[in-house]
C-alpha cells in the first residue's frame, strides 16, 4: 500500500501525452492555425550567384567563332585576284 | 576556280575538325558533373512535405515546430473555460437530452472540464452523451467526437494511476485507447491524422508501463535514442540507407527522378497545398524522409505504428496535440528533437532537446529516468554544438562536419540565453492573452462575441514565426547542367572551328603563294624585257 502511494505521488507529476480535444472551437483554431503558416516563402532569384567571372560567355564564343569562320572563308575566296 | 574550291573544301575540313575538337574539349569538364560546381544554376522548389497527406489537409512548416517548442501560440486560460462551462450548462439546461443540438454542447462542457483538470467529470459527461447517441441509433462518423473525446478523457483520467501500477486504471486506460482507435476508424482524416498518433503514443506509454526501460531506448515514435549523431547527420553515408540528415530527396539522383515523375511539382509558382492539384502532386510525398520505427521497434507493443513514416505525419499530430490538447510534454519535445535531428534541422532539434530537458520531471515518475532524459538531451545538444562551429584548420573532419553555415563560438554560447528569451516571449504572450480574457469577462463581454479578442490583437505583432527559406529545396537540376554543358561545348566548338579554319586558310594561302611560278610579262607591258622583244630579221 505504501509503495502504491509513493508511486502515485511520483506519478502525479507525470503528464500523459495529452491529445487534442474536440470542441466547438477546434475548427476555428485549425482555420487560424492554417492561415498563420499558409504558403511557401518566395524563392530567391533564379541565379543567386553569378556565373564564375573570367569565363567567356557561350554567346561570346559563338560570335567569336563565327567571325573567325567568316574571315577564314574570306581568305580563301578573296585576295590576289587583282594581280592576275 | 577549281583551286579555290579545293582550298574551300580543305578549309571546311579544318573547320569541321576544329568543331569536333572544340565540342569535346568544351563538354569534357562537365562530364560527371557535381551540382556544387554550378551554384549559378540553382533552382528552389518547396519541400515535398508542403503537399499534405490528405487532399485539403494541413501541411507542415518548420516554423510550426519552432513555435510549439517556444509556446508561440494563443492559449485560453482557466477563467475562460470556467465562463465557457457556465454558458454551456445554461444552454444545455434549455435543451432536451435527446436533442441532437445538445451533443456538441456536451463536447464543449466535457472539454472545458478536462481543461480545468477534471477529466473524471469529463468522462461522465461523455458517457452520458454516448448513451444518448446510441439510444438514437447513431453510428459511424456521427460518433467520432464522442469516441475521440471519451477515449482521450479516459486516458487522461487514469494515466497517473496506470503508471503507478494500478491494474484497474490500466484497464480504463486501454478502454480509452480502444475508443480513440474507433474514432480513427470512423474518421481517419480528422485533424491532420492526429488521433492516429495519439493511439501510437498511448500504446507506447502502455508498453513503457510494463517495461520502463523502453524509455531509455526509444522516443514515443520509435526513434532510437542511442543512435549516434554521426549516423544521423552523415548525409552522404545515409543516402542509400535511412536518408537521415535531409528532409527529402535523400537518394542520389532522386530529385531528378522526381522532376521527371512529377514535373508539375517543379514548375515555378507551384501551389503544393492546392487541393485541386493534390492527385497530381501527392506522389512527391514518396520523397519525404521517413522517421521512427527504427531497429527493434517491432518488438515493442505499438501495433498501430510498425514502419517508418514521412516525418511530417507524426509531427503534425504532435503539434496538434501540443496546441489543442494538454500543452507542453517531455515525450513530445523529445520526439520533436529526435525527428528534427534526423531531417537535418539541427537548430530546432537543439531547442526541442532544451525544452524536453526542462520538462524532465514530467517524463516518468522514476527519478533515474528523469535524469536519463536530462543527460540524453544535454549529450545531443553538446554533440550538435560541435557541428555548429566551423572546423579548425588543423582538424581532420569527415565531410558531413564540413557543412555550413556555421556559428561563431559566441553565438553557440548564446543559444541557451536566446532560447530562454524566446520561450519567455511565448509564455508572456499566452499570459497576456489569458489576462486579457479575464478582464473582458470581468467587464461583461461575452466570450461568444466575435470581436472579443479584437482589442488584444490590435497593435500586436503576429505571434506565429514567419515561414522562411528552410522550407525550400535548393538544387541544380541535371537538365540545367546538361543544357549548360551543351551551350559551353557549342561555344567552344564554333570558336575552335573558326580558329582552325583561319589557320587552314592562312596556311593554304601561304602554300599557294610559294608554289606559284614567276609572274609572266603582260603583252601590254610598257617595258618589255630584252629577251621578250623579237629581234628584226638580219639582212
Amino acid at each position: 500500500m505504501y509503495r502504491l502511494l509513493v508511486c502515485l505521488v511520483l506519478a502525479a507529476t507525470v503528464s500523459p501525452a495529452a491529445a487534442c480535444i474536440n470542441d466547438s472551437e477546434l475548427p476555428n483554431h485549425e482555420r487560424e492555425f492554417r492561415s498563420q503558416y499558409r504558403g511557401s516563402p518566395a524563392p530567391p532569384p533564379a541565379a543567386a550567384s553569378p556565373e564564375p567571372a573570367g569565363r567567356p560567355s557561350a554567346r561570346l564564343l559563338v560570335v567569336g567563332g563565327g567571325v573567325l569562320l567568316t574571315a577564314a572563308f574570306a581568305l580563301t575566296f578573296v585576295g590576289r585576284r587583282a594581280r592576275n | 576556280m577549281v583551286g579555290r574550291l579545293v582550298r574551300a573544301a580543305l578549309t571546311a575540313t579544318a573547320a569541321l575538325l576544329g568543331l569536333c575538337f572544340g565540342w569535346l574539349a568544351g563538354y569534357e569538364p562537365h562530364l560527371g558533373h557535381r551540382q556544387t560546381n554550378y551554384p549559378f544554376l540553382t533552382e528552389s522548389v518547396p519541400l515535398p512535405h508542403h503537399v499534405p497527406l490528405f487532399s485539403g489537409g494541413l501541411s507542415l512548416r518548420f516554423a510550426m515546430v519552432h513555435d510549439v517548442i517556444h509556446e508561440r501560440f494563443p492559449k485560453h486560460g482557466r477563467v475562460y473555460y470556467q465562463e465557457r462551462n457556465r454558458l454551456t450548462r445554461q444552454r444545455l439546461s434549455t435543451r432536451a437530452p435527446a436533442d441532437p443540438a445538445s451533443f456538441p454542447l456536451a463536447d464543449d462542457l466535457a472539454a472545458g472540464l478536462e481543461r480545468l483538470g477534471k477529466p473524471g467529470e469529463a468522462v461522465v459527461v461523455m458517457k452520458e452523451k454516448l448513451a444518448r447517441q446510441q439510444a438514437q441509433g447513431l453510428t459511424g462518423g456521427a460518433l467520432y467526437t464522442t469516441y475521440a473525446n471519451l477515449g482521450t478523457f479516459l486516458i487522461h483520467a487514469h494515466f497517473q494511476k496506470a503508471v503507478a501500477g494500478d491494474p484497474t486504471a490500466r484497464e480504463r486506460f486501454r478502454e480509452g485507447l480502444a475508443l480513440v482507435k474507433k474514432s480513427v476508424e470512423v474518421n481517419p482524416q480528422a485533424h491532420f491524422g492526429r488521433e492516429r498518433w495519439q493511439v501510437a503514443i498511448a500504446e507506447f506509454m502502455l508498453a513503457a508501463m510494463d517495461d520502463p526501460k523502453l524509455l531509455q531506448t526509444f522516443d514515443c515514435l520509435g526513434n532510437r535514442l542511442d543512435l549516434k549523431i554521426e549516423e544521423i547527420l552523415d548525409r552522404d553515408s545515409n543516402r542509400w540507407g535511412t536518408g537521415y540528415g535531409r528532409a527529402a530527396f535523400a537518394r542520389p539522383g532522386s530529385a531528378g527522378q522526381a522532376s521527371n515523375e512529377i514535373p508539375a511539382f517543379f514548375q515555378p509558382g507551384v501551389k503544393p497545398d492546392d487541393s485541386t492539384q493534390w492527385t497530381e502532386l501527392s506522389p512527391i510525398r514518396n520523397y519525404i524522409t521517413n522517421v521512427g520505427a527504427e531497429e527493434e521497434w517491432r518488438d515493442v507493443a505499438v501495433s498501430s505504428h510498425r514502419e517508418p513514416v514521412p516525418f511530417d505525419e507524426p509531427l503534425l499530430g504532435i503539434i496538434g496535440m501540443w496546441r489543442q490538447g494538454g500543452g507542453a510534454n517531455p515525450h513530445f519535445a523529445l520526439a520533436i528533437g529526435e525527428v528534427m535531428l534526423r531531417v537535418g534541422q539541427r537548430h530546432i532539434a537543439w531547442a526541442a532537446f532544451e525544452r524536453a530537458s526542462r520538462l524532465a520531471e514530467r517524463f516518468w515518475p522514476d527519478p533515474a529516468l528523469q535524469s536519463f532524459l536530462r543527460l540524453h538531451c544535454r549529450t545531443r545538444q553538446a554533440q550538435m554544438e560541435k557541428t555548429f562551429l566551423p572546423p579548425s584548420p588543423e582538424e581532420s573532419l569527415p565531410p558531413w562536419r564540413r557543412d555550413g553555415p556555421f556559428l561563431s563560438p559566441a553565438e553557440v554560447a548564446d543559444l541557451r540565453p536566446r532560447f530562454d528569451s524566446e520561450l519567455a516571449y511565448g509564455e508572456g504572450y499566452q499570459r497576456a492573452y489569458q489576462e486579457y480574457e479575464e478582464k473582458q469577462i470581468a467587464a461583461g463581454v461575452s466570450i461568444t462575441d466575435e470581436h472579443f479578442f479584437d482589442g488584444f490583437h490590435t497593435g500586436r505583432e503576429a505571434i506565429a514565426s514567419p515561414v522562411g527559406e528552410e522550407e525550400l529545396f535548393k538544387w541544380v537540376p541535371p537538365r540545367k547542367i546538361r543544357d549548360y554543358a551543351v551551350s559551353r561545348a557549342r561555344g567552344w566548338a564554333v570558336l575552335s572551328a573558326g580558329v582552325a579554319a583561319v589557320l587552314a586558310a592562312a596556311l593554304l594561302r601561304l602554300v599557294r603563294r610559294r608554289s606559284q611560278p614567276p609572274i609572266e610579262p603582260s603583252p601590254n607591258s610598257a617595258t618589255p624585257s630584252v629577251a621578250a622583244v623579237p629581234l628584226p630579221p638580219q639582212p
